[in-house]
């Protein structure tokens, strides 16, 4: 089999977002935008020996060096991904990996790290993808990327419960008199989700819990900033959940289905905070509930449209014993394939792995090797000699690059999987994380 | 207005104990840690709150630099 070129953006929604939808209230925050950014890094985890991987802001040296001490044996760019002299925060962060990649000069050192006839294995099938397979003559072996952009959206994935028979509680909203109506109805019962065609968790899915709020939404709608925009809006009662997890699988392109791992994920409010590998409790409710064969009948019905490629599938248990197997469809990697990425690589009999972040904010300059350097020192960086241990995943995403319209200053994420016995271990390790990231000069923002 | 703006930072990240640390200095994205969503939630608590309409669109995040600036920004925004 040939070998693979690895590259992505992570935020992919945002480059599949059409112009002409029009948007929730949302701040502008290029600091956050950063560190997703710099969260490619993390591909490597989908790396074979010998394959290449290409991050926009290229990998610091010592994190290329840790990788490899754990026998991920890849090439990758050290210097970032530029179209030349361009302040932060200008057009080329607009610019996903792919359109970055298909304005680049080919003599720069990214053009001549990808071999021709090689796979391309994005994160995402984006806008310049098929572009970029063109011109760095790669093996076009990936779905039409309107297809990717229809398959991503809240309505797709709410008309695939209908289509599957399963409960369906989201209602489609095309104007502003649809949801104040449909609004006003739901809040009767309880607080409900506005969910953008292409949110992700922590940004799309606003709350209303009022009537204020549902009016001022409404309209903000109706402002100068969405005037001639198309409203399309998925509405559903906010579920009392239990328990949130994922479902990821593999559509080849001749449409066979690979169910590859459920993972069980602790969200903050609606965004990512940690995700582990499932109690066997869970895994046990959902043989006897069928859920593979709903997944499988995702799958199934995803190829007959037109995908094929990576799938995570949310899914949620509920407080009332209910199963809620179709929350949405992420036609893409996600952060729970690299968690079982992580899994594979480390195959440990008796260990646990999660995969976890820490929001962090610095005010002078850190260096990424100091870190690693500490967490050795205190015996917890993860080693292929140690069964335990920290492995941070990416480097760039601890200090991106500074941008002037940001939320505070020197914000960053630290994205590690921790390998551990039990949970006397793993919190052990996260004390000793938290005290060397401490000790390096970040601050945790808890 | 601070007490009322710290109450509502706790408010929204369910975080009681924030009503202790907060004060006229605090940072609402570093000290309070609020992130993009709860930005959003905690404005419109605060639109609630006050009775005033913030532009999302023109909003510069340097107002979260402090409690103390941001009930500055509210409070010019209630006198329009």
């Amino acid at each position: 089999m040939k070998n693979a070129v690895h590259c992505g953006s992570l935020e992919s929604e945002r480059y599949w977002r059409e112009e002409d939808l029009a948007a929730l209230p949302s701040v502008p925050d290029a600091k956050a935008l950063a560190i997703v950014q710099a969260m490619d890094e993390m591909l490597f985890v989908f790396c074979r020996s010998g394959d290449i991987l290409l991050t926009r802001q290229g990998m610091d040296k010592a994190q290329y060096d840790y990788l490899q001490s754990l026998d991920y044996s890849f090439r990758t760019n050290m210097n970032p991904l530029t179209l030349g002299v361009e302040e932060p925060g200008t057009a080329q962060d607009a610019l996903n990996v792919f359109e970055l990649l298909g304005r680049l000069d080919p003599g720069q050192e990214l053009g001549s790290l990808i071999p021709e006839g090689w796979f391309l294995e994005p994160f995402a099938v984006l806008p310049g993808t098929h572009e970029a397979v063109r011109r760095y003559k790669l093996l076009p072996v990936i779905p039409d990327e309107q297809i990717v952009r229809k398959v991503n959206t809240k309505t797709y994935s709410a008309a695939m419960r209908d289509r599957l028979l399963l409960p369906n509680i989201a209602l489609v909203v095309h104007n502003t008199e649809e949801l104040l109506q449909s609004g006003q109805a739901l809040l009767e019962k309880g607080a409900f989700l506005i969910k953008d065609e292409y949110g992700v968790s922590g940004k799309g899915n606003q709350l209303v819990d009022s009537e204020r709020v549902l009016r001022r939404i409404a309209g903000y709608l109706e402002s100068s900033r969405n005037q001639d925009k198309r409203i399309k809006f998925v509405l559903e009662p906010l579920l009392d959940r239990e328990t949130d997890f994922s479902c990821q699988f593999h559509i080849d392109p001749e449409g066979r289905i690979s169910i590859l791992s459920v993972q069980q994920l602790v969200n903050h409010g609606f965004a990512f905070g940690e995700s582990h590998s499932p109690e066997p409790s869970l895994l046990e409710r959902l043989d006897r509930e069928g859920y593979w064969e709903t997944m499988h009948s995702i799958g199934r019905e995803l190829y007959a449209d037109g995908y094929f490629g990576d799938v995570c599938v949310d899914s949620m248990l509920l407080r009332d014993g209910s199963l809620a197997p179709l929350v949405e469809i992420n036609a893409r990697k996600s952060m729970s394939l690299i968690k079982h990425n992580v899994d594979r690589h480390l195959k440990q009999e008796g260990m646990h792995t999660c995969l976890l972040q820490v929001p962090l904010a610095t005010l002078g300059e850190v260096h990424y090797e100091d870190l690693l350097g500490r967490l050795a020192q205190e015996d917890v960086l993860f080693s292929l000699g140690e069964g335990e241990g920290v492995i941070p995943l990416a480097s760039g995403t601890l200090q991106p690059p500074a941008s002037s319209r940001s939320t505070g200053s020197g914000k960053g994420k630290l994205y590690a999987a921790l390998a551990y016995r039990n949970e006397d271990s793993k919190n052990r390790l996260i004390r000793k994380l938290d005290e060397s990231l401490l000790r390096t000069g970040y601050t945790i923002l808890r | 207005m601070q007490q009322k703006v710290i109450e509502i930072i706790a408010e929204i990240k369910e975080e009681p104990g924030l009503l202790q640390t907060l004060n006229g200095a605090s940072d609402l994205t570093l000290d309070a840690a609020l992130d993009s969503l709860q930005i959003i939630n905690f404005i419109l608590r605060i639109e609630d709150e006050f009775d005033v309409e913030v532009d999302f669109d023109t909003f510069d995040l340097e107002h979260l630099k402090s409690v103390d600036r941001f009930s500055d920004y509210v409070a010019g925004l209630a006198v329009r």
